[in-house]
């Protein structure tokens, strides 16, 4: 009786010792993917028109990113071309500089407004609105209509490091 | 020792049809071969029927070697994405939006993904500026002009890159306005002589201009007369210089030439003046496949010539 009584204390213990160190390692949030926040994106906005997902050789195309440097991305466009919306959501890979990638986005605004203002004057000025910003890793684009409640998204689900 | 015996000459009986049948089977197929071989449904690479070979009076192994029967290859034996990952599209807002709203995005069994063909389009790109070295044209103009590997760049120095060789082209509205017809037709010459001094050995095929909507034209200058005028001359320079003109317009025109509104009760404007709906492409779709089977089939016989 006294054996079984100590095995049940010594199961007790180990119980609230594991529940105490669980405690006490609580994981810190992680920060959000790319593809988790274009699926917030979609969730809670609504785009003027269809959006389409662009492959890795249309990042190459259009930014000359060689995609082997990031982690995961997103590069949707809308399906039509006389609306600016525009989207890059990039974690870079170690080693990589998100600052770089971010002057090649910030150089694509400036040249994409410029395309417009010949062919669609009033996108040009959406596309002028555009933002570009690095949150530790996380590299973005968002040249939108809906640039407000975008970057909301990307300021809630991304934490600098 | 009856038992035996029945045994041993049931094994003799299965022995004996088996090595009938197997002979009877390679008869066959020797005959089907030989059958084959003078069918006269076979058409040689011009078409005619392969004439037998009369006997020759000198049996020397040099002799004229047996024609070789092509073997008959229908449209619909040709996979029409053979033709089109070799195939690099350039062009306009048009070209653009068939690659997100037609073509690739609604019938990759006929064209690939998206990423099958190379796609050198970018909205307002017109011959008028294409025909021109990128690192000459001011800024407002180079933004006009697609991309490629990150840089904006000249076709003539893109399309050799991209390793394709079948340059499908659709220009038009975004010149005609300016140059209009002569002047568009010499800069779309002049734009293809750039093409082929890179790449020689490119073949080109180029779609016509679609109608406009009625209500949006700009009289004399981009309007459905000049549309026509431009496709009438598109064809003219196609044919001097073998190369394909592809029309995809003749289907989209109402009885006095403008884009029609609707088919089988399906918008095909999208509501800005010359840009097609999905729906609006499936014209576009049904040529451009019946171009992919047909120029394989073309390629399929000439190759035995």
């Amino acid at each position: 009786m006294k054996k079984i009584t100590a095995l049940l204390l010594i199961l007790v213990m180990i119980g609230l010792t594991a529940c105490g160190k669980k405690d006490e390692k609580e994981p810190a949030a992680k920060p959000a993917t790319p593809e988790e926040v274009y699926a917030k994106m979609e969730e809670q906005v609504t785009f003027p028109e269809k959006m389409v997902r662009l492959s890795d050789e249309d990042l190459l195309n259009t930014f000359g990113f060689e995609t082997e440097n990031f982690e995961e991305f997103v590069y949707v466009i809308c399906e039509n071309i006389l609306l600016a919306e525009n989207i890059v959501l990039v974690k870079v890979k170690d080693g990589v500089d998100p600052e770089t990638v971010k002057k090649t986005l910030s150089d694509y605004v400036s040249d994409q407004t410029m395309m417009l203002e010949s062919y669609v004057p009033e996108q040009a000025v959406i596309a002028k609105k555009s933002v570009v910003g690095v949150k530790g890793d996380f590299v973005y684009m968002i040249m939108s209509s809906k640039v407000t409640e975008l970057e909301k998204i990307v300021n809630e689900m991304v934490t600098a490091k | 020792m009856k038992k035996t015996a029945f045994l041993i000459t049931a094994i003799v009986l299965a022995a004996g049809v088996l090595i009938s049948c197997s002979g009877s089977n390679a008869g066959r197929v020797n005959q089907a071969s030989a059958e084959s071989e003078t069918t006269p449904t076979e058409v040689t690479a011009t078409g005619t029927p392969t004439p037998s070979p009369s006997p020759s009076p000198s049996p020397t192994p040099s002799a004229i070697p047996t024609p070789t029967p092509i073997p008959v290859k229908e449209l619909s034996d040709f996979d029409p994405k053979d033709f089109f990952k070799d195939a690099v599209f350039c062009g306009d807002s048009l070209l653009h939006h068939f690659r997100f709203r037609a073509g690739p995005s609604v019938k990759p069994e006929i064209f690939g993904d998206r990423n099958t063909s190379e796609w050198l389009t970018i909205g307002s790109y017109c011959v008028r500026i294409a025909v021109k070295d990128v690192k000459t044209l001011h800024p407002g103009d180079q933004a006009c002009c697609p991309k490629y590997r990150g840089e904006r760049v000249n076709l003539w120095e893109a399309i050799p890159e991209t390793g394709k060789t079948r340059v499908i082209m659709f220009f038009g509205p975004n010149d005609i306005g300016i140059t209009l017809v002569d002047g568009f037709i010499d800069n779309y010459k002049a734009l293809i002589e750039h093409i082929k001094e890179t790449t020689p050995n490119a073949k080109f095929y180029i779609l016509s201009i679609t109608p406009m909507r009625k209500d949006m034209q700009f009289i004399g200058r981009l309007c459905n007369d000049n549309i026509h005028k431009a496709n009438e001359r598109l064809r003219e320079m196609c044919d001097e210089n073998g190369w394909t003109y592809v029309d995809v317009e003749s289907e989209l025109c109402d009885a006095n030439g403008n884009l029609i509104l609707y088919k089988n009760g399906k918008a095909i404007s999208d509501g800005t003046n010359v840009h097609l709906t999905s729906d609006g492409y499936e014209f576009w779709n049904s040529q451009l496949e019946k171009l992919a089977r047909e120029e394989l089939q073309k390629e399929y016989y000439e190759g035995f010539k």
